[in-house]
């Protein structure tokens, strides 16, 4: 954490409103005014002015006094979560900053921390630490609510209720339980604390990942998980969960097995919400974009892979497959932000994916020649790529499947049927 | 230009505001539109029912006077002129996109209800900052309000992607998000006018204009705002040895 003269903020970093749907909205509501307004006396303004005044303090006496016999123990109602919510940011500067947290509870930031919302609703409250230390106070927030701290690849989860500590650097996660037991998940395993216990050092990223800096966090814009199933407690899905898996890896039944997935507790979206794996989540993903599965089912995994597990190699495919799927969808906006953010994931690449599409071109048009080629230069530059197994099958003169309607190769396009 | 004495203080007013200057060029130097009655002033004879190709061309000061007089092609032809303008305004100063289509809609009402306030027509685009500035400002004063009567909500998180492109590095992003927390702990006054001057690049002429006070005041709000700032950002991109050349 360092301090320097603020930077300034350049006009080309600054997000344009001005889309043309929003002017034709605003105009459309003057003309319909200018239309139909006849011409206004100040006079009658002021006269409605002072009426409206005594209304709001007349109104505002009776609110008051209902509110004052209204009982003190009313629940604190969870901010809904909107779809293509925004991205909210809380952040301090050299002094601590205590802001609320949405659906009750409150958050201290350290100088210098930046906590992002990632998910907010009745269900769960997730947040991100992107950078410093803060004190997390879920009391009085909403019951039963699962919380969720995110850092790179570690996760805490927890309840409302409990009050805990968390800094973060570069590398690794301090953590200390005040009151409540918060579960920590990251690439060394997971642990569980209680109340007066810490943990020091937990690593933010796997060695095999190419982890991303956190200060690649704070993605543009995302859209929270879908909240229509309640999240299931983390336990009882981990224990029940397998049937689909083993329906899945055992059986190659994706029809049987994306119905038992939707059968677990909060269905579908709980065994996402519960899923401690990019690839299990990219499971799930194979399984929802199977014949009769459910493309909603794919983006809520895939959008969890980008947001929870960034320093997966699973995360920029994901968040490549979320613009395509987007774009199809005819989010364009979306899809570009996903795009982005697969390039910020990933600025070297996507593990030969180019490569692999190229290949796969070049068999499509029957250059099998060119292919070959293709596929001898992929495996000498990715010879633990995605597309290892078809390239040397076609450098040894195999018949290679040519894979259907892939919008965005993904790490399991092999394993899932095509669409 | 010439000089014309109001409220006690000699403002820069344009003799002709009907020069053909661009509606552009207003801001970059920007002249006081302080509401004064003045008759309405008459579009030229040829451009009374001008066609809407024609009226793209005009400058502010046919189009208001045409306003003026009902046309409301020439007031759609202003309002997207200066509707980004407007927007942009809105959403650096608020920090949020929550309620730039309020603000926006009722600025360009406020606007067009009171054209015959305008001074100087051609400089329809300042007036109309202004208005924006101070909607703006009634509504985040209106928050501070409610917060101290324990109605509205003491601190709320940055939007970010309301103030942030889609485009710009995280860094960028997390400097954007921790600026615009530091500035909700400010007074709004000044809070306003260094958003004018750092943020929309405006001079500090324009900048006392678009806030309503004098050149002096809105030096002082910027510069109390700026060393705020400076004193209590942190950036955590930068590495040691920066700080030190910083320091040195």
């Amino acid at each position: 954490m360092s301090r320097r003269t603020m930077p300034s903020i350049r006009p080309v970093d600054l997000r344009d409103h001005a889309d043309p749907e929003r002017v034709d909205r605003i105009w459309e509501r003057l003309d319909q005014e200018l239309a139909g307004a006849a011409p206004r006396r100040r006079t009658g303004t002021a006269v409605l002015l002072l009426a409206a005044t005594l209304g709001a303090f007349a109104g505002g006496v009776i609110v008051g006094r209902s509110a004052l016999r209204a009982p003190q123990t009313a629940p604190v109602a969870a901010l809904p979560s909107a779809e293509g919510a925004s991205v909210e940011v809380f952040a301090a500067g050299t002094r601590g900053r205590s802001f609320p947290l949405p659906g009750g509870g409150r958050i201290t930031l350290s100088p210098g921390a930046t906590v992002e919302v990632v998910r907010t609703d009745a269900e769960a409250l997730t947040l991100r630490l992107v950078q410093g230390a803060a004190d997390v106070d879920t009391n009085h927030g909403v019951a039963d609510r699962a919380v969720s701290i995110v850092a790179g690849d570690a996760r805490l989860a927890t309840q409302a209720g409990s009050v805990l500590s968390v800094r973060r650097d570069d590398e690794h996660l301090d953590v200390t339980v005040s009151s409540g037991v918060v579960s920590i998940t990251s690439p060394e395993g997971s642990q569980r604390l209680a109340g007066g216990e810490h943990a020091a050092a937990v690593p933010l990223h796997g060695v095999v990942a190419s982890a991303p800096s956190p200060r690649n966090a704070l993605p543009t814009r995302r859209r929270p998980l879908p909240s229509s199933a309640p999240a299931p407690d983390a336990g009882a899905a981990i224990a029940s969960a397998p049937d689909w898996r083993q329906r899945w890896q055992e059986g190659g039944d994706y029809s049987e097995a994306f119905k038992l997935l939707k059968q677990q507790p909060g269905g579908a979206e709980g065994a996402i919400a519960s899923a401690k794996s990019a690839e299990e989540l990219m499971a799930i993903r194979d399984l929802a974009r199977s014949p009769g599965g459910d493309n909603g089912v794919a983006i809520s995994a895939l959008i969890r892979v980008v947001n929870d597990f960034p320093g997966r190699p699973e995360a920029p495919i994901a968040a490549r497959e979320l613009g395509a799927l987007f774009e199809r969808a005819g989010e364009p906006e979306k899809a570009a932000a996903y795009r982005e953010r697969a390039q910020s994931l990933s600025p070297k690449g996507f593990w030969g994916d180019d490569a692999c599409n190229h290949i796969r071109a070049e068999l499509k048009k029957g250059r099998t020649d060119e292919g070959s080629r293709a596929a001898q230069e992929y495996l000498s530059k990715f010879p633990d790529g995605q597309c290892k197994d078809d390239a040397e099958r076609l450098v040894r003169g195999d018949t290679v499947a040519e894979p259907a309607d892939a919008p965005a190769p993904s790490a399991r396009a092999d394993a899932g049927p095509p669409r | 230009m010439g000089i014309r004495a109001q409220r006690g203080q000699l403002r820069l007013v344009d003799r002709d505001g009907q020069d053909g200057a661009h509606p552009t060029e207003a801001t970059t130097t920007p002249v006081v539109a302080t509401p004064a009655p003045r008759p309405p002033t008459s579009p030229p004879a040829s451009a009374v029912r001008p066609s809407a190709g024609a009226l793209a061309t005009l400058a502010d000061g046919p189009l208001v006077a045409l306003g003026r007089q009902g046309e409301t092609r020439a007031l759609e032809v202003l309002y997207r002129r200066h509707a980004t303008f407007a927007i942009h305004l809105a959403t650096r100063i608020e920090g949020s996109s929550r309620d730039v289509e309020d603000i926006v809609h009722d600025a360009f009402l406020r606007a067009f209800e009171r054209l015959g306030d305008l001074a100087d027509p051609a400089l329809f685009k300042s007036w109309l900052g202004s208005i924006v500035v101070h909607a703006v400002r009634s509504r985040l004063r209106r928050g501070r309000l409610l917060t101290l009567l324990g109605l509205g909500k003491s601190s709320e998180p940055v939007d970010l992607d309301a103030l942030a492109s889609p485009d710009a590095s995280p860094d960028v992003r997390a400097q954007i998000a921790q600026i615009y927390a530091l500035l909700r702990t400010l007074p709004t006054d000044d809070r306003i006018a260094w958003t004018l001057r750092a943020i929309e690049g405006h001079d500090l002429e324009a900048a006392a204009q678009l806030c309503g006070c004098s050149l002096a005041t809105v030096k002082r709000r910027i510069g109390r705002t700026q060393r705020f700032l400076d004193d209590h950002f942190i950036d955590a991109t930068a590495r040691p040895h920066e700080d030190a050349e910083v320091g040195s």
